[in-house]
């Protein structure tokens, strides 16, 4: 883990959601070669999973984002379809299958950032497309990932600064 | 034997399910529900030999489900597959009644060290 307070920085999220996003890669999606392929400078115009983890010291919402495409076919493979019947699933089923993915590793990433703020709650999984327009209290970053066979992803890591600033006055 | 999962998202339905066939209990016959009511109504209808249910989910969550299950003196097999895996709920599941706690990411190895004592006891 990163020395930057997770409180106050994406970072330390950010690399925590690359870990939890790995494990999801391996075992749920049973994909292989998960890999961060760098940092990036937005989202871009994505549709992304989104999840906020709330605790004592910080506020934070997580995501995965990815082309609508892509997220098909990550719908599609946790449904049991090949690339192409992904493609005809209804837009529910593929919200349901990202809300899902997000909402797992942020239960990784929980557990992961518990040592930072034990007090950790897990917010509702929501799916929105488009790009996340910051205002100053937030600070956002992104990296950009390969789940494995090409199916790349955009992990977010938005960060309150003023819900940390607060709790440690 | 008949296994009911209890959970309000579709596709982790079809993923538990799909565990369940890799980890080597593909022959019992499954039920589906979408919350801890259904799930109710479900055990009534059905009488699983095991739930596996989801802990956040609307209308009734799996922890009030487990209670008005017991509460109601149904001993039905029980067991928690989650995305959130903590001592607290581990230990509050436990004394609600649950047999075990599956986090999500699980794998089949995961479901087979955990579902295999209770099945075979089932």
């Amino acid at each position: 883990m990163s020395e930057s307070d997770p409180g106050m920085e994406p970072g330390p999220w950010l690399e925590a959601l690359a870990e939890a996003t790995a494990e999801l890669s391996t075992t749920t999606l049973e994909l292989e070669g998960c890999k961060v392929i760098g940092p990036r400078r937005s989202e871009g115009d994505l549709s992304g999973g989104y999840i906020a983890l709330i605790g004592d010291k910080c506020s934070v919402q997580i995501a995965v984002a990815a082309s609508p495409e892509t997220c098909r076919t990550i719908a599609g493979r946790l449904f049991e379809m090949d690339a192409e019947e992904a493609q005809e699933l209804p837009d529910g089923d593929v919200a349901d299958a990202i809300g899902e993915v997000v909402n797992i590793v942020a239960g990784g990433v929980k557990s992961r950032m518990a040592p930072y703020d034990a007090t950790l709650q897990l917010g509702l999984p929501f799916v929105i497309e488009g790009v996340i327009e910051s205002t100053k209290r937030l600070r956002t970053e992104y990296l950009e990932a390969d789940l494995g066979g090409g199916m790349q992803v955009v992990l977010v890591a938005i960060v309150d600064t003023r819900h940390a600033a607060n709790a440690a006055a | 034997m008949k296994i009911l999962i209890v959970d309000d998202s579709k596709v982790m339905r079809s993923i538990v399910k799909r565990t369940l066939r890799q980890a080597g209990f593909g022959n019992h016959d499954v039920v589906e529900a979408g919350n801890g009511s259904e799930g109710l109504e479900r055990v009534a209808e059905h009488t699983p030999d095991l739930v596996l249910c989801d802990w956040n989910m609307p209308e009734m969550n799996g922890i009030e489900m487990l209670q008005e299950l017991r509460g109601a003196g149904n001993e039905v097999k029980f067991g928690f597959v989650t995305s959130e895996g903590t001592a607290e709920m581990h230990q509050v599941a436990m004394d609600a009644g649950a047999l075990f706690l599956i986090t999500k990411p699980f794998t089949a190895d995961d479901f087979e060290e955990k579902l295999s004592p209770v099945l075979v006891a089932a």
